[in-house]
């Protein structure tokens, strides 16, 4: 067998297909991009790139906007990593308990996923709508909460976490979908025997499931830290970063900055530091997350 | 699991887990219902009536949307270039994943971090370096090229959740047909790739979403309406002064059928993958 | 092995089919792109006027790459200027905005279109001024404009009448009583749809020139001006004081364009502050059940000498710089022709919207009182001014003044909005 898994020939060529669409469509340009960092250049074929150096990234570390989209994306993070993993993965547990009618209710609950932003963001704009008009501060009328009605995407206390929430609904329904498969490749034997041996309830879920799926878990965390540091879509289309700068992330100030505002050295550099930053957050996750996976 | 005399706990417990179940269901499914219901109203009507249904339909955003969005034609582009991009990706993913998981090579670490790392990339920065080197190739308006586009944005993320996967299968699996003298090609064919269905499919129904929704590339890289995909067909219908939300709706109620559709079979085949997996062990 | 030959086969293919190349056109192709595609009023007008123009000259190509929707239209717009890509005539609304593209060559000089006098002097008187760069150091005029857009009130005249109004209040004072009176009805005067921030970025437009002199926009673009001076802050002050007194609805900085409109169309609200293009729309609504009429914004008793200041935004093409040949031929023809008597005659009568020429043949045109009231502030302006940033060369400040202006609704004073706005320019010089 160690000759098997060591035949140089056959790595190379199991590898090549991946790596060459990679290495060339995806990892070129972002070398060009991270080049692009440490230039100043207005967007226009023609006029030359002027080498600046870091000055670049002195202006994006100077910016108390940039500070703001900081602060903002990691709280993007935290709202759909916890909400995220707990309504995907609790809803994954209730269905893996193979009831009656689960794949319906599996295939309903994956909706959100599937649908365009177009039409998730304009429902979630009816929701949101301020005074009466939206249904959210209708529910709160109905229930009595008056004091609390708002306009949810322009009170800059509210605005951020009203598109987190959307985000949320948007993606969970995939992360139960990993969660479910986890937990359904677990033998039902294992089940049985931590029955008999008196485990039940929570205490069975942390000491036997919750190990058995800490793999697909791992993975959940590490796409949606990733997938919430370069969220651009949802932002951009419900809030356009407003009101007035309040919902910015870096995301979004980098495609001001390079798109509208024509800086591309300075939107080069903030796509820099969303690409560190998720390796960053990503590495570090893994390195939390490190421990013995259960073999069965 | 255990066939008892069920106890008057038993029935309230199953009748709590379905009212708690259709509740969410209803959470989750008002958007499609939502778009269903505006998809045969005027603007007007969808602004000052929202979550009603109309009493005077308008069946006409459906051709209107046909037309307008070119949707027949993007239609099958989009299914023509998702599924052949999903499907390079999880062939490429695989075999790849297979040597990063249970081969021994130097730098293997390495290139594992080096192509796990396009999972950070954010598209938009991209695009202008992109949009030179295409262009100087004479590569705009081309299928091919776009699919190999959306090819290298999902091998990043199907070799992290199929290398993992793989990592986990114990040596024996393969050593028995490596005794029987099968080739490499044969035993990731044979062996691997089946036993790694779950993985494969969990990462193609990411693949699967992520490009049926992507607006960026199709929107840059296509110039042709003859061309061009979904996605942006649904872009149409927002205008400088105003938009057609009927319009939009109804657009999106035919884009989103097929979707639906297809994770149902797919589904399917998640579940078959998940008893061959459950046999190893 | 075998297998796997096969699958690095179908790999290498679909590699070959990458390289394929595009068949050489015997045709001269040029490019447009404007955001008329989609759902916009204009998209199936511009695909049949490209039809036609075709059958006028078989041996060109039209290539209509136009996109409505604004962030995918901005997105093209800028990979295209930057992998030198630049369409053949291309939709750029703006005024110093230009002058970057004026001063690398990337936009041609028009002027040297104007010996051809026929076309040249049948447009408006001055249409073609907002686009002489003289004032930024750039000679020549650098686009063609294609319509004419005055901006001022589309009100619903049975909600005046109900209050006491026949005719639309001419002065500030006369409009606060109204407005006052529309309260008490219980009507909201204006519910403009400010999510979308150009919405209050147009009132304020209307404010500051009736306030401050359309002179005021050239003033600030050229620095010669501050926002933080005493005369634009209460510019941005009455649009405070409009908002507190309740004249714009409540919390309307989280309403949409669409939902101004469903508000204004289901008698919700009384006006909406909109260019001549809203004429379009509501002809799209059919039978309405009140009567709509427009009227130009009011002045302000003390500063009188601005009664004539209209807003209007510009709506111009551009055609690219450093054509040649065959290329130039068929780009100036494709605009000279869509601007041209004939058709703007032809726009006139089948889209309801305002010629940028003056030698129109109007017999046999049913033209509408919207129409006539457009006209009628068109004729009557002294001065014209388009978004106080048109002026400005700082790309970023469309954004930065209307966000500040939404910032300012949601409780900036005006003192802080025009300090954030100043605070933009300072920094960037």
């Amino acid at each position: 067998m160690d000759q098997y898994y060591s035949n140089k020939r056959i790595v190379l060529l199991f590898l090549l297909p991946a790596l060459v669409i990679y290495v060339g469509l995806a990892v070129y340009p972002i070398v060009q991009s991270i080049v692009f960092s440490f230039y100043e250049w207005n967007g226009l074929q023609g006029v030359p790139m002027e080498y600046v150096g870091m000055n670049n990234f002195g202006s994006m570390f100077r910016s108390a906007k940039f500070w703001l989209s900081v602060k903002n994306v990691l709280q993007f993070i935290a709202v759909n990593l916890i909400f995220q993993i707990i309504i995907g993965y609790g809803l994954a547990v209730l269905l893996a308990q193979n009831r009656p009618g689960f794949k319906i209710f599996k295939t309903i609950f994956f909706f959100p996923v599937v649908l365009p932003l177009t039409a998730t963001a304009l429902l979630w704009k009816f929701i949101y709508f301020p005074n009466n008009i939206g249904v959210l501060n209708q529910l709160l009328n109905a229930i009595g909460l008056e004091s609390l009605k708002t306009g949810w995407l322009i009170n800059t206390k509210t605005a951020l976490n009203a598109v987190s929430i959307a985000n949320v609904w948007t993606g969970f329904g995939y992360h139960m979908v990993i969660g479910f498969a986890a937990l359904s490749a677990i033998p039902d034997g294992i089940m049985e025997s931590s029955m008999i041996d008196g485990a039940t309830g929570f205490r069975q879920f942390f000491s036997i499931t919750l190990p058995m799926i800490w793999e697909s878990m791992k993975i959940s965390f590490v796409l949606l830290i990733t997938g919430s540091m370069k969220n651009f879509d949802i932002i951009f289309v419900m809030t356009e970063g407003g009101p007035n700068g309040a919902t910015h992330v870096p995301s979004t100030l980098m495609y001001y900055e390079a798109f509208k505002y024509d800086h591309y050295g300075l939107g080069s550099a903030i796509s820099v530091f969303i690409f560190v930053a998720s390796l960053a957050l990503a590495g570090l996750t893994i390195r939390l997350m490190r421990r013995e996976s259960v073999e069965y | 699991m255990n066939k008892r005399r069920h106890s008057t706990k038993w029935y309230f417990l199953q009748m709590g887990y379905y009212a708690f179940m259709i509740l969410v269901a209803i959470i989750m499914a008002f958007p499609i219902y939502f778009a269903l219901i505006s998809s045969v109203k005027g603007n007007t009507e969808i602004f000052s009536n929202p979550f009603v249904p109309t009493v005077s339909p308008v069946f006409e955003n459906y051709p209107r949307a046909i037309k307008t969005g070119h949707i027949d034609k993007s239609f099958f582009n989009t299914i023509y270039i998702t599924l052949s991009a999903v499907l390079i990706a999880m062939l490429s993913g695989a075999m790849a994943s297979y040597i990063l998981a249970k081969f021994r090579f130097r730098g293997r670490a390495f290139i594992y971090v080096f192509v796990v790392a396009g999972m950070m990339i954010p598209i938009q920065t991209i695009i202008i370096p992109l949009a030179f080197y295409l262009g100087k190739l004479g590569l705009f308006d081309n299928h091919p090229a776009l699919i190999l586009l959306f090819t290298a944005f999902q091998i990043p993320m199907t070799v992290f959740v199929v290398t993992g996967f793989m990592k986990g299968f114990p040596h024996e699996i393969e050593e028995a047909a490596v005794i029987d003298g099968a080739t490499h090609s044969r035993t990731l064919f044979m062996i691997i790739i089946p036993l790694s269905a779950p993985a494969l499919v969990s990462a193609s129904i990411f693949n699967f979403i992520n490009i049926w929704n992507n607006l960026l590339f199709p929107l840059i890289f296509i110039r042709s309406a003859e061309k061009q995909m979904l996605a942006l067909s649904l872009q149409s219908f927002f205008a400088e002064r105003g938009s057609d939300y009927g319009g939009v709706m109804a657009a999106i109620v035919i884009s989103i059928t097929p979707t639906i559709l297809a994770y149902v079979m797919m589904q399917e085949r998640v579940e078959m993958g998940l008893m061959a997996g459950a046999v190893k062990g | 092995m075998f297998k796997m030959r096969k699958v690095l086969a179908c790999l290498m293919m679909f590699a070959l089919l990458v390289t394929g190349v595009a068949f050489a056109e015997a045709k001269t192709e040029i490019t447009i792109l404007t955001r008329w595609s989609g759902s916009d009023p204009m998209a199936d007008y511009l695909d049949n006027y490209i039809l036609e123009f075709e059958e006028r000259h078989p041996d060109v190509k039209v290539n209509n790459i136009s996109i409505n929707e604004e962030a995918s239209y901005n997105n093209k717009f800028k990979t295209l200027v930057a992998t030198g890509d630049i369409p053949n005539v291309f939709y750029l609304p703006g005024i110093a905005s230009l002058v970057k593209y004026a001063e690398n060559g990337l936009i041609m000089d028009v002027s040297v279109l104007f010996e051809d006098g026929e076309w040249y002097n049948g447009f408006l008187d001055g249409a073609f001024d907002m686009f002489d760069f003289a004032t930024y150091g750039v000679e020549g005029v650098y686009a063609v404009p294609f319509a004419a857009t005055p901006e001022g009130v589309f009100y619903n005249a049975d909600m005046l009448k109900e209050v006491g109004y026949e005719a639309f209040p001419e002065t500030m004072e006369e409009f606060y009583v109204c407005m006052d009176k529309l309260l008490e009805k219980g009507y909201v005067p204006f519910a403009p749809g400010a999510a979308e921030t150009w919405r209050v970025g147009h009132l304020h437009n209307q404010l500051l020139y009736k306030w401050c002199g359309t002179s005021k926009a050239t003033e600030l673009g050229a620095r010669t001006a501050k926002w933080t001076d005493e005369d634009v802050v209460q510019s941005l002050a009455w649009l405070k004081d409009m908002n507190d007194r309740g004249y714009l609805m409540e919390n309307c900085a989280g309403l949409t364009l669409d939902m101004e409109k469903t508000m204004f169309f289901t008698q919700q609200s009384a006006m909406t502050c909109n260019g001549s293009w809203f004429i379009g729309d509501i002809t799209a609504q059919g039978e309405l059940g009140f009567d709509v009429a427009f009227a130009a914004w009011p002045y302000f008793t003390e500063r009188e000498e601005n009664k004539g200041a209209v807003v209007q935004y510009p709506q111009n093409w551009c055609l690219k710089g450093g054509m040649e040949g065959a290329e130039y031929d068929a780009t100036v023809a494709f605009v000279k022709e869509y601007t041209g008597r004939d058709n703007q005659t032809r726009v006139t009568a089948e889209k309801g919207t305002l010629p940028i020429r003056k030698d129109i043949d109007y017999s046999g045109i049913e033209l509408n009182d919207l129409f006539m009231g457009c006209m009628d502030v068109l004729n009557n302006a002294t001065s014209q001014a388009g978004d106080s940033f048109d002026y400005d060369q700082l790309s970023s400040m469309q954004d930065v003044t209307r966000n500040n202006i939404v910032g300012m609704l949601l409780g900036n004073t005006p003192e802080e909005c025009a300090k954030a706005i100043q605070d933009e320019i300072d920094t960037n010089g």
